[in-house]
């Protein structure tokens, strides 16, 4: 076996580059800790998706209010019967009525007159 | 980044694009790759532990920065790394050279202020020789040597990480041998190697 004095000076650089090779500097851990530091202050940071409650509008907010979609259109439905029913008054409607005893009047007295309460009847 | 040890270990540069995408594991797995050599080039080309460090910590935040905007397929991260790490050691060594008012490419002859090779060796650590007798080359045919000798790169790599031509390569990394055979040889008596012919 050859000693380092038996070599010629270029084989013995290569034992020694081979040596430098397989034994590379090694860093220590406050370099490796630095460094990852770096890596993870710089890394791009992905946007972060939060689930935002969609913003709600005044007649979804009604119709949560009456009971849903179903009984808003029953409400509307109901409602336009109901006017239809009050201008075109139809005959079928109005014999039924007087039929069952409510008789179709021309006119309703809801506020009857001063004359009444100033009859000397009353007054005396 | 899922764990699965069946599968090959993934590439320098998909890590990138994991660590651009904001994986935490992939930049500890890049960190842990690539740190050392970076480290362990500067402090061949520097000699120097505290500057390498400075260096090495500098090429990798260069990496960092510019991971989002890496383009893949046109250079391994390992190569664009040697580079950077071997301008700024040169940036570095040139600054050296400017405060001690020395010429850039000066001949391979020992610097004043620097450990002797001869001393170096009589402590016996040879290690420790071949870097002071590495740190007497001039600064192109240093990297061509560490990059061909110790770091094990293929000439055509080394052309890319040192902007020149293969044959520019091997002439460099020749003439490098050759100068740091003679830097060792000339101290073999020093050593005692005489004694036992």
């Amino acid at each position: 076996m050859k000693t380092q004095s038996d070599m010629t000076p270029e084989a013995r650089l290569d034992a020694l580059l081979t040596q430098a090779q397989a034994e590379p500097p090694q860093p220590d851990d406050a370099f490796m800790a630095r460094v990852l530091a770096d890596a993870r202050a710089l890394q791009p940071r992905l946007p972060v998706r939060v689930a935002r409650p969609a913003r709600r509008g005044f007649w979804a907010r009604l119709a949560a209010t009456l009971g849903g979609a179903i009984a808003v259109a029953g409400l509307g439905t109901a409602a336009m019967a109901g006017l239809v029913i009050g201008y075109v008054q139809p005959e079928p409607m109005v014999s039924f009525a007087g039929s069952i005893g409510f008789g179709v009047s021309e006119s309703l007295d809801l506020l009857p007159g001063f004359d009444a309460l100033l009859s000397e009847d009353i007054l005396q | 980044m899922p764990r699965d040890d069946t599968a090959a270990p993934p590439s320098d540069e998909a890590l990138l694009v994991l660590y651009a995408n904001g994986d935490p594991e992939a930049a500890r797995v890049l960190t842990r790759r690539l740190a050392p050599r970076a480290f362990a080039h500067a402090l061949r080309m520097l000699a120097d532990r505290a500057e390498a460090e400075d260096v090495a910590q500098e090429a990798l935040l260069r990496l960092w920065r510019i991971a989002p905007d890496w383009r893949q397929g046109e250079a391994q991260v390992t190569t664009w790394l040697y580079r950077v790490v071997g301008n700024l050691a040169t940036d570095r060594l040139r600054a050296r050279k400017r405060r001690r008012a020395e010429p850039l490419d000066d001949a391979a002859e020992p610097a004043s202020d620097q450990p002797a090779v001869v001393q170096v060796m009589i402590e016996a650590d040879r290690m420790a020789a071949l870097q002071a007798a590495l740190a007497e080359l001039p600064d192109r045919q240093r990297q061509a040597v560490v990059l061909r000798h110790i770091e094990g790169l293929a000439n055509p790599e080394i052309a890319t990480i040192m902007a020149i031509g293969v044959e520019a390569v091997e002439s460099l990394t020749a003439r490098g041998k050759r100068a740091l055979a003679a830097l060792l040889a000339g101290r073999r008596k020093d050593l005692g190697y005489e004694d036992a012919e």
